[in-house]
């Protein structure tokens, strides 16, 4: 029986990340593995590649209700149908009216630039809804921007030690908006927890938000 | 409490066999089966999206993009990769495309020089704890392009084989690994930490 191919340097190399995580065929995992004993580079590279993969797989993970993105999936979903019957009967008109289409384009566009330079706190006394916005029971909003060298990490860790949880954001300027759980929504408990953020050096500003959720 | 640190959800999220019959079900405009899917794959998604974007905002956005895809396209996937690939490779289009949206209007995504970071990141490489790397492991993540670090998140946080990624990249396989080859070059670089002692 004859020896198997060597596999050159290079492409061994190339395949480590995929021995470490287990998906090359059995012909590929033996060649780098038989490769790798006698290869000093692949050796230590390996080590490196098995600690990589190792602190990726131990990277926590910002989890968000799929619920609450699900009930706007549907919204969605069933305004489908009527857009598209308004645009059937938009068809016929739309060539006699083009070129007010464009004006009006260009119209929106402007809009639509000027409202983005707008920050966020034009939400004003109205219900500010998102995917992660739960209907019913009171809650609290407040404000936070984070430190620059914050990793989301620190921003989930923060957040869980209060009971919050981020609605919105970031704006242009890195702002979140976070809904406090209900259960710590009075004002004296948001006024400590207020406090409790701005006291920590990961937190950049942290204020009541000008919009919270009705009771 | 919706939003808490959980442990990763791991690589095979689910079963192919049952995300094909759910797939079937979809073509046929079963919403339920939509539901079971988008409960199936809301987590994987919302991270893979986050990693490449780096905002929980267009996450979730692009997490429901992905399903409506999904809903208007079920009829057309042809079994030639599994449902999750699919699915993974819709994700993948989305998140780089939300990415370009927002670039054009912002440019808070970092582009600071590698060297500079190292430089000023206040986790120095002689600091051994755990948090801080994982910390340093992040933000040297966020400096990789996004086609870098969706190798580096679908090889190994999902488990993903080369051909795999190779399809939900829509490129060569040898293009997946030269993207690897210079992620592991650029984190090498930016974690001079790695392989100096246990993550």
């Amino acid at each position: 029986m004859t020896e198997p191919e060597a596999l050159s340097h290079a492409r061994a190399f190339d395949l480590l990340p995929w021995l470490v995580n287990g998906t090359l065929d059995a012909t590929e995992r033996d060649a780098v593995e038989r490769h790798v004993r006698t290869c000093i580079v692949c050796h230590r590279e390996l080590k490196e590649q098995r600690q990589l993969k190792a602190a990726v797989g131990d990277q926590p993970t910002i989890h968000v209700s799929a619920h609450l993105g699900l009930a706007e999936l549907d919204r969605r979903l069933d305004a489908k149908p009527a857009v598209g019957r308004g645009m059937r009967e938009w068809g016929g008109w739309s060539a006699a009216l083009q070129p007010f289409a464009y004006a009006t384009a260009a119209g929106i566009a402007l809009l639509a630039f000027l409202l983005w330079l707008t920050p966020l706190p034009e939400i004003g006394a109205d219900r500010y809804e998102t995917l992660a916005t739960e209907t019913g029971g009171p809650a609290k909003l407040i404000d936070v921007v984070f430190a620059q060298q914050t990793t989301a990490a620190e921003m989930a860790a923060l957040l869980a030690e209060v009971d919050g949880e981020i609605v919105a954001g970031p704006s242009a300027v890195g702002r979140y908006s976070v809904r406090i759980a209900s259960g710590r929504a009075n004002d004296a408990q948001l006024l400590k927890i207020v406090a409790r953020l701005a006291a920590d050096s990961r937190v950049r500003f942290v204020g009541r938000s000008l919009a919270e959720l009705p009771p | 409490m919706d939003q808490e640190l959980k442990r990763p959800v791991r690589a095979r999220f689910s079963d192919d066999s049952a995300d094909l019959a759910l797939l079937e079900r979809v073509a046929n405009g079963d919403r339920e089966a939509l539901r079971d899917l988008y409960g199936t794959y809301y987590h994987p998604l919302l991270r893979f999206i986050y990693r490449i974007t780096g905002r929980l905002d267009l996450a979730q956005e692009g997490v429901n993009d992905v399903m409506l895809v999904v809903w208007r396209s079920s009829r057309s996937f042809g079994r030639r990769s599994t449902v999750s690939t699919w699915i993974m490779g819709i994700a993948y289009r989305k998140a780089l495309k939300l990415l370009a949206a927002s670039r054009r209007w912002t440019t808070r995504m970092v582009s600071d020089p590698i060297e500079d970071l190292v430089e000023r990141s206040p986790l120095a490489a002689e600091h051994s704890h755990d948090d801080d790397l994982r910390d340093l492991l992040d933000e040297a993540l966020r400096h990789l392009s996004a086609e870098h670090r969706a190798v580096v998140e679908l090889t190994y946080f999902y488990g993903c084989s080369y051909e795999e990624i190779a399809v939900i990249a829509a490129c060569p396989v040898n293009t997946v690994k030269t993207r690897m080859f210079h992620a592991r070059a650029k984190l090498k670089t930016l974690l001079p930490a790695l392989g100096k002692g246990p993550l």
